[in-house]
């Protein structure tokens, strides 16, 4: 294999070759893979393409798939937040049933600095360092100053849909005041809890508590977190004419240009990051040989959408001190287990 | 019915050690670490880094069942090591590792701020521009030094829960 292929994953036709690296201690011949702060600063390199206030796109470059994954599941699965947990039903007369009312209910995301509770344990109780309380009081009633003859539920009735925006915190001890800056609510005001008709009502006590997502799904503070390697296509052998235009037509817009030199229109790679690696072009008799698909093996373009309860730079520095966490627990562990063996001994 | 206690994902039972280290008694020089509450994110990095060390003979992780919240870590070095040596060896270099990415992405957040003010941001070198791999200038990425751990004594949150 040659040597720049290394850390590449090359896209054929029927199948992806070169998927594993290698880069252990005789994976490749002569190779010193043995870990090094220095070498690993000059190849690591990480960019952030795009940021907006709910999600952040970036490059991270030079590591192994397992650090990149590690990362990834860290962002879904264990960075805590605050979400609904406990719902006290006193009255419900919807056609919503009770448990899924409460699923509902629990899916919220609710803005709140889980950095500002306690995790609550199951055996205790619920203070105000551990618990939001949030409460739910709507009626549905006939609109006496609707239109005769009124068809919209939304005129006709009152509170005929009942939204997020209609949960009340309630503060408890020194929430009030702890939370003065940034009062605690639903994330979004728009999210559709339940329908009724006049005559229905919902009267509920909710408790938030902290949580991370891999107990439940609804404490994961990103919508998704997830990673692509970066494609490349190497022209191997010039595109010229009316190749070169089909060329650029079997990607998506913006990965091929087509350049004219000498009167000569040549096709050129501008942006693989757009490439979706459909491979329309190994489809096609006139490009064999000439091209090759590959991505790139150690170059991960992180992508990081957040619910809004937490901004997403910061999640991922948030993901990366849970990592150091981990680690420093593990190396205390260790420590330990070495001591009581030696005890044993 | 039987379904365990959600909190048993991530609380130590009671008198339980985070790590139980079992010397395999058919394998010289190798142990098995029994690393409870932890799955594939910690052991698979682990895994990644042990088989980094040119003394290792065989590492290999696997989590024995998905409802016992442990994962299996069998390591086998060369008689110039132990396998805990090595273990140790590759958290301490896993922590350099996450401490570099930390501060770079750091960095990079302090470049964003400064380029540009607030709403969406979009760094124009990745976009049209942006002639592929070859292009990208690893030389100027500016790297702090690796943050001092002992400074993450201060994170108020997390203090009660054994994960």
């Amino acid at each position: 294999m040659a040597l720049e292929d290394r850390n590449r994953v090359v896209v054929l036709e029927d199948r992806v070759e070169n998927v594993s690296g290698a880069d252990f201690p005789m994976g490749v011949d002569g190779q010193d893979v043995a870990f090094n702060l220095e070498g690993f600063k000059d190849t690591f390199d990480i960019r952030i393409v795009r940021i907006t206030p709910t999600d952040i796109e970036f490059d991270l470059v030079g590591v192994d798939a397992s650090i990149a994954n590690a990362l990834r599941r860290i962002l879904i699965a264990e960075i805590p937040t605050m979400a609904i947990e406990k719902v006290y039903m006193i009255n419900n007369t919807g056609v919503v049933q009770d448990e899924v009312l409460a699923h509902r209910l629990g899916l919220l995301p609710i803005s709140a600095d889980p950095n500002e509770f306690q995790w609550k344990r199951p055996d205790s109780v619920p203070t105000d360092q551990n618990t939001i309380v949030l409460k739910l009081d709507v009626a549905c009633g006939v609109n006496r100053a609707a239109a005769p003859g009124e068809t919209d539920p939304r005129k006709k009735y009152v509170n005929s849909s009942v939204y997020s925006s209609q949960l009340v915190w309630d503060p408890k001890g020194d929430q009030e005041q702890r939370f003065a800056a940034r009062p605690i609510r639903p994330v979004h005001d728009d999210i559709l809890i339940t329908k009724l008709r006049p005559g229905q009502a919902v009267t509920c006590e909710l408790h938030c508590e902290k949580g991370v997502g891999k107990d439940h799904a609804k404490f994961s503070p990103v919508a998704t977190a997830s990673y692509r390697l970066l494609p490349e296509i190497q022209i191997l052998e010039d595109i010229t004419g009316d190749d070169a235009e089909l060329f650029r037509s079997c990607f998506p817009p913006g990965v091929v240009e087509i350049v004219e030199a000498k009167g000569v229109r040549k096709a050129r790679v501008a942006n693989p990051r757009k490439d979706t690696v459909s491979r329309e072009v190994l489809r096609h008799k006139q490009f064999e040989g000439k091209v090759r698909l590959t991505r790139v093996r150690d170059h991960f373009i992180f992508s990081v959408e957040s619910t809004g309860i937490i901004p997403p730079e910061e999640l991922v520095t948030k993901a990366l001190d849970v990592l150091m966490e981990k680690c420093d627990i593990a190396k205390a562990a260790l420590a330990r287990a070495v001591k009581s063996s030696e005890e044993d001994e | 019915m039987n379904a365990p206690e959600r909190h048993e994902m991530f609380t130590l039972p009671e008198g339980a050690r985070k790590i139980d280290m079992l010397k395999d008694p058919k394998m010289v020089n190798c142990i098995q670490f029994n690393i409870q509450r932890e799955d594939h994110t910690l052991a698979n990095i682990l895994r990644y880094k042990i088989l980094q060390h040119p003394q290792v003979l065989f590492a290999a992780y696997r989590m024995p069942h998905p409802l016992e919240y442990y994962v299996e870590l069998k390591v086998q070095t060369t008689a110039r090591t132990t396998p805990v040596d090595v273990v140790k060896e590759a958290i301490e270099s896993l922590m350099l590792e996450y401490g570099n990415i930390r501060s770079a992405f750091d960095n990079e957040l302090f470049r964003m701020d400064a380029s540009v003010g607030d709403g969406p941001r979009t760094v124009g070198r990745m976009g049209a521009g942006y002639g592929g791999f070859g292009s990208l200038d690893t030389s100027t990425a500016e790297f702090g030094v690796a943050r001092d751990m002992g400074e993450r004594g201060d994170r108020g949150d997390d203090v009660d829960i054994d994960f």
